[in-house]
């Protein structure tokens, strides 16, 4: 729960990978109490943004602050999913979350109530089909009950089920003033949901719109869609 | 920090360094030589061959000198994260293999000559060893490693090497069988003739002021290599 | 420190339940040192050359051994980016360091003990009359080649050579750690008893806080980027 103004700023932020320029210049700010997505083309950094977000990876230049109310979120309010599981593949379900429940705070009992996991509880991480490990892997990032959450293509893996636990968690997180920022190219499931969207082209920041009823969007979507025809 | 680079690269100002590092490097080499063939007199004891002292000392310091330099690197990129620093250390670690070897080699001969061996388990000889498979793995990084943190963890091998050479150098004196055989010579006295001693600064000189140009090359080759 | 406990623990179940580590570690060890047997058997040495050589045996058989083990330690944080979760608890990098190292320490240690038994018994080498000794002095050795290899396996981890990098930075680096080793070995079996008059202690102790402070303070570094 946050105790203060969840709130997202990015102050030309560049960073660069071997000589490719990845992000040139992003600019943005965000308020919490919203579920904002991030488009984008493939390779158009959307990954590197989100990584730089949770704290993971140094701009080469720029500032990033991540605030809660007037002081700088720490690592256990921030929730991060990205590419890769996060998981220990010899460790069971069970014992993964309890691993990282116990270096930071919160339930690993809950967090298996919440997101169905009671089936494969004892399972090994390794042994898991796809969309069980996306599953756990999205339990991992809401650990402890962050307030700002980031999640890079979140519903790939995820089965239907597992798509309804996610906007549950993700309305949660929002209703309690949070903010929650999703990288996707899932926009038919989620634009209904979100309240802003973000556009991003080649490293910089290209639109942004506040979505209407429904997900309507006047500009965003379209240029979206126009840019990746 | 980028128009710095650029002159560098381009400006007037790069030439002039260039032709000036070329100018002493040039002329400090050539006259090291000619005080070493044409002026000082044979040594007593080994003769023509004991030449080589002049120049092994002299690669030994070059090779000092760019420890130095690859560990001041290091630390200025991890403080600064200069792209220049990462480049400095670079080219300093490749330059001081270079050396290294030189030092190796030429001990290696001076000591065939002296003691008719190609190589005895003594301190100097032992060290240099070392500091050259230090050089080797540092290279080996930069040449092998994964380029987007090479940075990192190019300056944090160099600082752990640099460390590491003290240790190296205060731990081969105490082994046991290691007789000194290693000519203690400007301790001794053992140069006679003042020609020696001019010899040998120009010499030592010589090969660092070589180290220093090759290094700024270096340096140039792999900011033109970036732009590319 | 209760997240020390439980970063080690969670190292410590890994490696019980799929034994990869263990069983590099302790099969090469057994493979070298009988390798190490026949090479020096063959050579019909006297026992009291063999005493001398085998001071050296143990260390490069534990070198060989303990690097490949630790080049391996960061692969299952690897491959499924763990080590990031654990930094999004608020873990801070240091202590991620300190559980690698103690836990890199306990595994290499305790292979090399079964190989200073082993290699003892097959070389005929009174290890048991100053087998303490041997343990103690094994102590600060390990400590600081693992908190250098610990340190390097990040470095090497990412790079393109994979198991082969490792190996070619640490080494050159491991020597003056060795030679302490060798040394203080052959002290002990000599006399029986440690050489406390040697330069070698403080060395290795003056090579344990230098590259301990060195790895806690360059990992975090390592990590960021």
């Amino acid at each position: 729960m946050p105790d203060g103004k969840v709130a997202l700023h990015f102050e030309e932020i560049a960073k660069a990978f071997s000589r490719q320029k990845v992000l040139n210049g992003v600019n943005l700010s965000l308020q919490g109490g919203e579920i904002v997505l991030l488009l984008g083309a493939n390779g158009s950094g959307k990954s590197t943004l989100l990584r730089i977000a949770a704290d993971l990876l140094r701009p080469d230049s720029g500032r990033r602050k991540v605030l809660l109310g007037e002081r700088n979120a720490t690592a256990q309010e921030v929730g991060y999913l990205g590419h890769n599981s996060m998981l220990y593949a010899d460790l069971s379900v069970y014992e993964n979350l309890a691993f990282f429940s116990q270096l930071s705070g919160g339930l690993a009992e809950a967090l298996i109530d919440a997101w169905a996991l009671q089936d494969i509880r004892n399972s090994l991480a390794r042994d898991l089909s796809k969309g069980q490990l996306a599953r756990l892997s999205l339990a991992r990032a809401f650990l402890p009950a962050p307030s700002i959450v980031f999640l890079d293509e979140p519903t790939s893996a995820l089965d239907e089920r597992g798509v309804q636990i996610l906007l549950r968690e993700i309305g949660k997180v929002r209703e309690l003033g949070g903010l929650v920022l999703i990288a996707t190219h899932d926009i038919a499931r989620l634009a209904a949901y979100a309240q802003r969207v973000l556009v991003l082209q080649q490293g910089k920041m290209a639109c942004e719109e506040a979505l209407g009823l429904g997900g309507s969007s006047a500009k965003a979507l379209p240029f979206y869609h126009s840019i990746n025809r | 920090m980028e128009k710095f680079k650029e002159t560098l690269r381009k400006g007037a100002l790069a030439a002039w360094v260039d032709g000036l590092g070329f100018a002493v490097a040039f002329s400090a080499v050539l006259f090291a030589l000619y005080m070493v063939f044409m002026v000082v007199p044979n040594e007593r004891v080994m003769g023509p061959v004991q030449r080589i002292f002049y120049f092994h000392v002299g690669a030994a310091v070059a090779c000092y000198c760019s420890f130095g330099v690859v560990l001041l690197g290091g630390i200025y990129y991890l403080a600064t994260r200069s792209a220049i620093a990462h480049l400095v250390g670079r080219a300093a670690g490749e330059v001081g293999f270079i050396f290294c070897s030189i030092t190796l080699v030429s001990g290696m001969i001076w000591g065939h000559s002296a003691w008719n061996t190609w190589f005895r388990w003594e301190p100097r000889l032992v060290t240099f060893l070392l500091l050259w498979v230090i050089f080797l793995g540092f290279n080996l990084l930069n040449e092998f490693g994964d380029e987007e943190r090479l940075g990192v963890q190019s300056a944090v091998l160099g600082i752990l090497g640099a460390i590491t050479v003290p240790l190296v150098v205060y731990s081969i004196q105490f082994l046991p069988q290691s007789a000194q055989l290693h000519p203690q010579v400007v301790g001794n006295r053992g140069l006679k003739d003042a020609s020696f001693e001019a010899a040998l600064a120009a010499g030592t000189f010589a090969m660092v002021a070589l180290q220093f140009f090759l290094v700024w090359l270096r340096v140039r080759i792999g900011l033109l290599e970036k732009e590319r | 420190m209760r997240r020390l406990a439980t970063l080690l623990r969670k190292d410590l179940r890994i490696e019980l339940r799929n034994r990869e580590g263990l069983t590099l570690i302790l099969g090469h060890a057994l493979l070298l040192s009988l390798i190490a047997s026949f090479a020096v058997g063959s050579a019909f040495l006297n026992p009291l050359s063999t005493s001398r050589v085998f001071p050296g045996l143990v260390w490069m058989i534990f070198l060989f051994a303990a690097t490949l083990c630790i080049g391996r330690s960061y692969d299952h944080e690897l491959v499924s980016s763990a080590m990031d979760g654990i930094r999004l608890c608020g873990v801070p990098a240091e202590l991620i360091y300190l559980s690698k190292v103690l836990g890199n320490f306990c595994l290499i240690f305790f292979s090399h003990v079964i190989t200073l038994i082993v290699l003892g018994v097959l070389l005929n080498v009174p290890v048991g009359m100053g087998f303490l000794q041997l343990l103690l002095v094994s102590v600060p050795v390990i400590f600081a080649y693992a908190a250098l290899a610990t340190l390097l396996a990040a470095v090497a981890a990412t790079s393109r050579l994979k198991g082969m990098l490792l190996p070619l930075i640490l080494l050159p680096l491991v020597f003056p750690i060795l030679i302490s080793g060798i040394e203080l070995f052959q002290g002990i079996l000599e006399s029986g008893a440690l050489p406390l008059d040697a330069v070698w202690i403080p060395l290795l102790l003056v090579a344990d806080v230098v590259y301990f402070v060195a790895g806690i303070n360059l990992f975090p570094i390592l990590l960021k980027d």
